[in-house]
């Protein structure tokens, strides 16, 4: 049975990656994640979000080169697969316009 | 693994908590950010976000560190360790590994068996429960002797008083015990079965009291009670099945019980006995009974809203008017006057039916060292089997190896581990629990040991829902220790490390420090159990292969008793041995007119069937002289004509004659046990009781005085029907000390011999001639005598194979781990082994080096051993044992033969894998 929707950081990731440009490594992924929610996400945390979001398939990933900044260590890019992930963003997208309809008035009371 | 690149410590903590394929990229990823932007921060900013950093990854873990099956699952969620497959690799496990399986298994039976039926019988003993419905309310009233601090019988008069004045206790009953002959319906001659039972004579409030209702037909009434009602029984259900044959028309027959007749109106269910071991019950008819007599058990039912205290308060005002009235009526004194006041000599009081036990702390203390010990023990076990299993998991490396690198977590595989252990202890759990439980009922039948028949009711023989709670937690902890070291080890290690070695045909799996210290112990454990295991098989095997220096086959041995209810007049304790003593003379005289019948006689008992130990001290010849020697040995009382009768001989001085009944100089025989501890000339010698607990309970001191003298007059030549003593390894003392004294009929307990040429003949015509003689006359177990020692020594038997189990199940799970060892041994190091051998090394070198170790752990167990041996022999035998020279020889033989066998048997598990060790040729251990 196909998947319904992501987790909530799950989700985060995902569009933090797409908004980065399908691709990177979790390092900005974390700082993005951070500077948007104003809540800090360590690398740590993005790495075993998208390392277990590749086992399902929904990413894929590279290893680059060695980086001397990493203390020699390469770094492990991730790419969104798009076909995967998008049904789900879109049913995502459509129950929360859905649940947010005709709230906007009351939001925009002071 | 590439070492921390100079990252922080904290960092690197975190990456260590990651799953090992996401270490490297992780730590990376933490520098990058560590270099790029936080070492600007603040020092304690900088502090901060470092030491977060494992509590994140560790969270970071738990949450999104395992990987879903499969792409496409519906909702991710924590998989637990185990799975189907897990079970069905469990059992198959256990077919591969046969001898592991064995071994561990009967281990594993043992001690959880053990285990469960220790925890059974220690909760009967601790926390009895009646299993009555609200049975915690049946409470049972008696009087309390203020002086001697002893129960004082109750008067019929005082509990019909009671019955009418109580209100705190309601349905209160009275019951009077004793034991009947029965005889079921038809002719005695014409082969119809009696049978001594034990029968409970109870007012018809006794049924109500228990709330059970009878299987078949009806209970007790108040009708039954009334004098000149007809003679009615009700049956227990055990008595019905196997006395009577389980006759379904039973109900309104007529059975004879003792002089009576009575007609069968009920049978209770299964397992009713109440008040205690009862087999039948039959109407206490108050009206028909001397008032003033006592000898009666009085229960009852705590009242709606009662408490025991209100109870106690209402019965001891109550309790104490009655027996006022009674004592003033029947002249006897219920209170003394102490200067002023007036004293109560006779308390009356209110306890539970199953009054809790008083446990003391010391005993709690006790009971914890015992269940810690025992647990001891039982992890000692499931430590052997771990080695075993380990040694399995060893073998499996590259299989454990291969499924780690396709992605199997380590808590995967410690699952896997598990659960493959919890199959084998959950299958030992189950055995052993039906062991145990078969075990007990047998032990509670009265097969092994015929007293346990008698046990009260509530002494139950099956397994409660509690036991087996208790099976399954020693399962659950003897998997966990079976499983856990051997998992830890398995997965502790790298897995290029394990995929290397199995590539190359070996292990990467080493017996590290732990596994050397288990192995140490147990042998050490072995070496220190098994010469005391020996010694106690071989005395038990001995008492078993010894035969009796008379030919035992040649006599029928039965109890005889008289029925209290067929005894008229006052059936006081001088009327009833009058009454046995006439009945046996008329039963001998009736016996010696058999055809085939030689001689009759009695006495208490034979060496090691009956009686207990008493205390004796050493006089002499001399009078006035007491020598301050104390000893023990088994005074019998025989009849004068019981050496001649039996056929057995007198070495020294003479047998007893008539006139030694009531001789002043108390005239004994002793058997040669005793009579070498007496010296060269034991006659003339005296010995007398000092005042002991044992001496006071058999009636031989009193509190403070010893009894009187006794002088031997005779030696009479051991029986040979009985164990050692208590002595360790003394080969001279092969038999109990014993005592005979003269004694006129009856005496107590009365066993009576009948020489004939085919016993087992006579014991149903023994019967007949009873019931024609005296239907009042009780015949207890009559048998061929050889029969009777042959059971009197079944316990022994039992011990023994036992014991013998124990002692070879020691041996084997020892031997077993050894070879275990040795195994992985040799497979950890069958590469250099081949380089070794490859580069011209001598059979010996490769072996010593291979061997080296467990030698040095065979040694050292070995010597752990014999230390803690030597040490508890000296504590052992020496403490009112025989000396320290005894105790050197004892000591020597079997710790030396103990040793050798250790050494052979360790020895001999390396055999097999020191051929393989051998056999590996260079090419295939350089293969990579």
């Amino acid at each position: 049975m196909a998947r319904e929707r992501f987790g909530e950081l799950e989700e985060r990731v995902i569009l933090s990656l797409l908004q980065l440009g399908g691709e990177s490594h979790a390092v900005p992924v974390a700082e993005r994640l951070t500077r948007v929610t104003g809540r800090e996400v360590s690398p740590a945390t993005a790495f075993m979000v998208m390392r277990r979001l590749e086992a399902q398939g929904f990413l894929t990933s590279s290893v680059g080169e060695p980086d001397p900044v990493r203390g020699g260590r390469p770094r492990r890019t991730y790419r969104v697969v798009k076909k995967a992930i998008l049904p789900i963003l879109r049913e995502s997208r459509r129950e929360m316009l859905a649940l947010w309809e005709g709230l906007q008035p009351m939001l925009d009371k002071p | 693994m590439r070492a921390g690149g100079g990252a922080p410590l904290p960092l690197r903590i975190a990456a260590r908590l990651l799953p090992a394929d996401a270490r490297e990229e992780v730590l990376g990823d933490l520098l990058e950010k560590w270099v790029g932007e936080v070492r600007q921060r603040p020092w304690l900013g900088r502090l901060l976000w470092a030491w977060r950093q494992p509590w994140i990854a560790l969270l970071a873990r738990l949450r999104y560190g395992h990987r879903p099956v499969a792409r496409g699952a519906r909702f991710t969620r924590v998989r637990p360790g185990f799975s189907l497959l897990d079970w069905k690799l469990g059992f198959r496990m256990l077919i591969k590994f046969p001898v592991l399986s064995l071994v561990g298994g009967v281990s594993l039976t043992t001690v959880i068996g053990l285990g469960a039926g220790a925890y059974h019988l220690t909760k009967q003993f601790l926390w009895p429960s009646l299993g009555l419905e609200e049975g915690d309310r049946i409470v049972r009233l008696e009087h309390f002797d203020v002086a001697s601090r002893t129960g004082r019988e109750i008067r019929l008069e005082e509990f019909v008083a009671w019955r009418e004045k109580l209100t705190q206790v309601g349905e209160l009953s009275a019951s009077r015990t004793s034991r009947r002959t029965l005889v079921a319906p038809g002719s005695v001659d014409g082969g119809v079965r009696s049978a001594v039972v034990t029968v409970a004579t109870v007012t018809a409030s006794t049924f109500p009291l228990t709330r059970v209702r009878p299987w078949r037909g009806r209970v007790l009434t108040e009708a039954d009670e009334r004098a000149g009602a007809p003679d009615v029984i009700v049956l227990g259900h055990e008595l019905w099945q196997e006395q009577l044959g389980g006759d379904a028309n039973i109900l309104g027959r007529e059975l004879q019980l003792g002089r009576e007749r009575v007609t069968v109106i009920g049978i209770m269910p299964e397992g009713f006995a109440f008040p205690s071991s009862n087999d039948a019950w039959t109407p206490l008819r108050l009206g028909e009974l001397d008032p003033f007599s006592a000898g009666i058990a009085v229960f009852g039912r705590l009242a709606p809203g009662a408490s025991l205290e209100s109870a106690r308060a209402e019965l001891s005002a109550v309790g104490g008017q009655t027996a006022a009235e009674v004592a003033r009526r029947s002249g006897e004194l219920t209170t003394a006057s102490t200067g002023d006041s007036v004293q109560p000599l006779v308390q009356s009081r209110v306890l539970r039916f199953l009054e809790p036990r008083d446990i003391a702390f010391g005993d709690l203390l006790g009971i914890a060292f015992g269940v810690f010990l025992f647990l001891l023990g039982v992890a000692a076990v499931c430590t052997s089997v771990a080695t075993l299993v380990f040694a399995r998991t060893a073998m499996r490396e590259s299989e454990i190896a291969i499924r780690t690198a396709l992605g199997a977590s380590r808590g995967r595989i410690a699952g896997q581990l598990f659960v493959e252990a919890l199959v084998l202890v959950l299958i030992a759990a189950g055995v052993g629990l039906g062991v145990a439980q078969w075990a007990i009922k047998y032990w509670m039948s009265g097969a092994i040991d015929p007293s346990t028949e008698t046990l009260p009711f509530w002494r139950r023989d099956s397994f409660d829902l509690g036991t087996v709670l208790v099976t399954v937690g020693l399962a659950a902890f003897g998997a966990t220790v079976v499983a856990l070291l051997p998992a830890v080890k398995a997965t502790g290690g790298s897995m290029s490390e394990s995929l290397k070695s199995t590539s190359a045909g070996g292990s990467s799996l080493r017996f590290g420090g732990v596994w050397s210290v288990i192995i140490v112990f147990q042998v050490a454990m072995t070496v220190l159990c098994l010469p005391f295991g020996v010694g106690f098989v071989r005395d038990n095997w001995r008492a078993q292969l010894a035969g009796a220096s008379f030919p035992a086959e040649r006599y029928l041995a039965f109890g005889l008793a008289v029925d209290p209810s067929s005894v008229v007049g006052p059936q006081t304790p001088r009327a009833l041995s009058l009454e046995l003593a006439e009945r046996y003379e008329a039963l001998s005289r009736g016996l010696e007119g058999e055809p085939g019948v030689e001689a009759v006689t009695f006495g208490t008992g034979l060496p090691g069937m009956v009686g207990s130990y008493a205390d004796f001290e050493l006089g002499s010849s001399a009078p006035n002289s007491v020598q301050t020697v104390r000893t023990w040995a088994r005074p019998v009382s025989v009849d004068v004509r019981y050496f001649d009768v039996m056929g057995l001989a007198i070495v020294a001085g003479r047998a007893f004659t008539p006139a030694d009944l009531g001789a002043t100089n108390g005239p004994i025989v002793i058997n040669e046990s005793f009579a070498k501890e007496l010296g060269e000339n034991p006659l003339g010698a005296r010995v007398r009781a000092p005042p002991t607990n044992a001496n006071v309970r058999r009636g031989l001191s009193t509190e403070n005085e010893p009894g009187p003298w006794f002088e031997v007059v005779g030696v009479v030549r051991d029986m040979g029907t009985a164990a050692t003593g208590p002595d360790l390894g003394g080969a001279a003392n092969v038999e109990d000390r014993m005592t005979f004294h003269p004694a006129a009929p009856p005496v107590s307990p009365f066993r009576v011999y009948v020489k004939t040429a085919e016993p087992a003949e006579l014991a149903p015509r023994l019967r007949a001639m009873a019931a024609r003689v005296d239907p009042g006359i009780l015949l207890i177990d009559p048998m061929p005598l050889d029969v009777a020692i042959d059971q009197s020594h079944r316990l022994e038997l039992i011990t023994a194979l036992a014991g013998s189990g124990g002692v070879f199940l020691c041996v084997l799970l020892c031997s077993a781990s050894l070879f275990a060892l040795m195994a992985v041994a040799v497979a950890g190091r069958t590469r250099e082994m081949g380089i070794r051998i490859a580069i011209g090394a001598g059979r010996p070198t490769v072996l010593s080096a291979l061997f080296g170790r467990v030698l040095l752990q065979l040694g050292a167990g070995t010597l752990v051993g014999s230390v803690l041996f030597v040490g508890m022999a000296v504590i052992v035998l020496t403490d009112g044992g025989p000396g320290i020279g005894q105790l050197t020889e004892y000591v020597s033989g079997p710790l030396l033969m103990v040793a050798l066998v250790m050494m052979l048997v360790g020895l001999s598990a390396c055999v097999v894998p020191a051929r393989r060790a051998l056999r590996i040729t260079p090419v295939e251990a350089l293969r990579d």
